[in-house]
């Protein structure tokens, strides 16, 4: 069965997987070397991106739309092995971050182990549904997301200090937005898991433009968390912060009734991670049958328990927990993610060689 | 040890449900069992606390201080 996802769904599900768990911690890590400055990070990473999809997409367009480009050779497992390794790393992450995100702030006394088993069920009931399921319900939630981001710096607009953004650049301050960029490179970097559903897009010939358009709108919603985190709250005070952005929706308070927005406004936000994290398992499996040959729905049980112990086994405490996803994550990342984008290029290179012979004998029939 | 438990049940009766498809595909039940005793093995992670940690240890001694090398600590 031929699956298919449009432009638009590519580009929600681009969107939504940069920016879905990115939100929770790291606009902090940001804050924490770029200060005021902040807000030019998110255009650091949008450059970044935008280099890094031209980059991993030379030569796909002339491909012929008929190609199969995973298919059984050394090449493909190769890639899809790494990408196996890569997408764990990210969804064994995100999980620990979500559940952690939940027991610390919003149900301290559930155990850890029976909050991620309540989203790890969630997220592979999504997993299993398939990837047309996956890209109608983050077309669906991811703009669901953006009116919410859009309405939190409206309403924080009567708390907003422009005085908080001084001193507004300098020399100086350029290592600090370089460093704190660096650790955003692996975060966008992700994109890269996309190559495994690429074939789907119809019509293919948009794709790097819907990729760029859900990186574009991605990084937009993080410059105004940012922007309405320096703004309201203050950098120096952003900087310990564990979840700013929780922070400053807490800040919120449009009528005296309604003092508790910030649980509404989380309840809008955890579909998006649940669609996240739903692609990601959905990956982890495509990557399992590219590698083994098969077709099939049943590995997504084994493999989602698999991550929901490893989320909550990997990391000792919180503070590992965030060492990981700041320090650890902005090399690893950045370093499997680079490999995986050279080595598909080299597999777009290798279809092409082979599509030509063919393409000359129709030519000659 | 509970979460143990729960997690050994859920791949039993996973198994058991699935038995009738796994007979008609031969590969499909191999990668599918080797997931599964995958799973299994790792669950007793739950016994040994420590088990885990040392990857995250080596991960961050060698790619951690890569990044400090970059952004500082």
């Amino acid at each position: 069965m031929k699956y298919h996802i449009s432009n638009l769904q590519i580009s929600a599900l681009v969107g939504n997987y940069i920016i879905a768990a990115t939100l929770i911690t790291v606009p902090q890590a940001f804050i924490d070397y770029a200060m005021q400055n902040t807000w030019l990070v998110p255009l650091n990473l949008f450059l970044f991106s935008v280099i890094f999809v031209n980059f991993f997409l030379i030569g796909f367009k002339k491909l012929n739309p008929s190609t199969q480009i995973w298919d059984k050779d050394l090449l493909s497992r190769a890639i899809s092995f790494l990408l196996l390794i890569l997408l764990v790393h990210i969804m064994v992450r995100d999980l620990r971050i979500i559940s952690g995100f939940t027991k610390e702030v919003l149900i301290p006394m559930t155990p850890q182990f029976i909050i991620t088993m309540v989203f790890i069920f969630t997220i592979m009931y999504l997993a299993w549904s398939g990837i047309e399921v996956i890209a109608r319900f983050t077309e669906l939630y991811f703009l669901y997301f953006i009116i919410v981001v859009l309405f939190i710096p409206f309403s924080l607009i009567t708390e907003f200090e422009f005085s908080k953004f001084e001193p507004v650049l300098s020399f100086s301050a350029f290592p600090s937005i370089f460093q704190a960029s660096y650790i955003g490179f692996a975060w966008v970097g992700e994109i890269i898991v996309f190559i495994l559903v690429i074939s789907m897009v119809k019509p293919i010939k948009n794709t790097k433009k819907s990729l760029i358009i859900g990186i574009g709108v991605s990084m937009f919603l993080l410059t105004l968390l940012i922007l309405g985190q320096v703004g309201v709250l203050g950098a120096e005070l952003v900087r310990y912060f564990m979840y700013p952005t929780y922070s400053l929706i807490q800040q919120i308070r449009l009528t005296e009734f309604m003092d508790r927005l910030d649980l509404v406004l989380v309840a809008f936000y955890y579909p998006t991670i649940f669609a996240k994290l739903a692609f990601s398992l959905y990956g982890i499996k495509r990557c399992v049958e590219i590698l083994f040959n098969i077709k099939t729905n049943l590995i997504i049980l084994p493999i989602g328990l698999t991550i929901a112990i490893l989320s909550i086994m990997f990391f000792e405490n919180r503070i590992e927990k965030f060492n990981f996803e700041v320090i650890t994550w902005s090399s690893l990342g950045l370093f499997l993610e680079m490999t995986i984008a050279l080595m598909f290029v080299l597999l777009v290179y290798k279809r092409r060689k082979k599509d030509k012979p063919s393409s000359e004998n129709q030519n000659v029939g | 040890m509970l979460e143990l438990v729960f997690i050994w049940g859920i791949l039993i009766i996973s198994v058991f449900i699935a038995r009738k498809q796994l007979k008609e595909n031969k590969k499909e039940a191999i990668v599918f069992l080797l997931c599964c005793a995958f799973t299994g093995g790792l669950s007793i992670s739950f016994l040994f606390d420590h088990l885990l940690y040392s990857y995250v240890d080596f991960l961050q001694y060698t790619f951690g201080r890569l990044s400090k090398l970059v952004i500082g600590s």
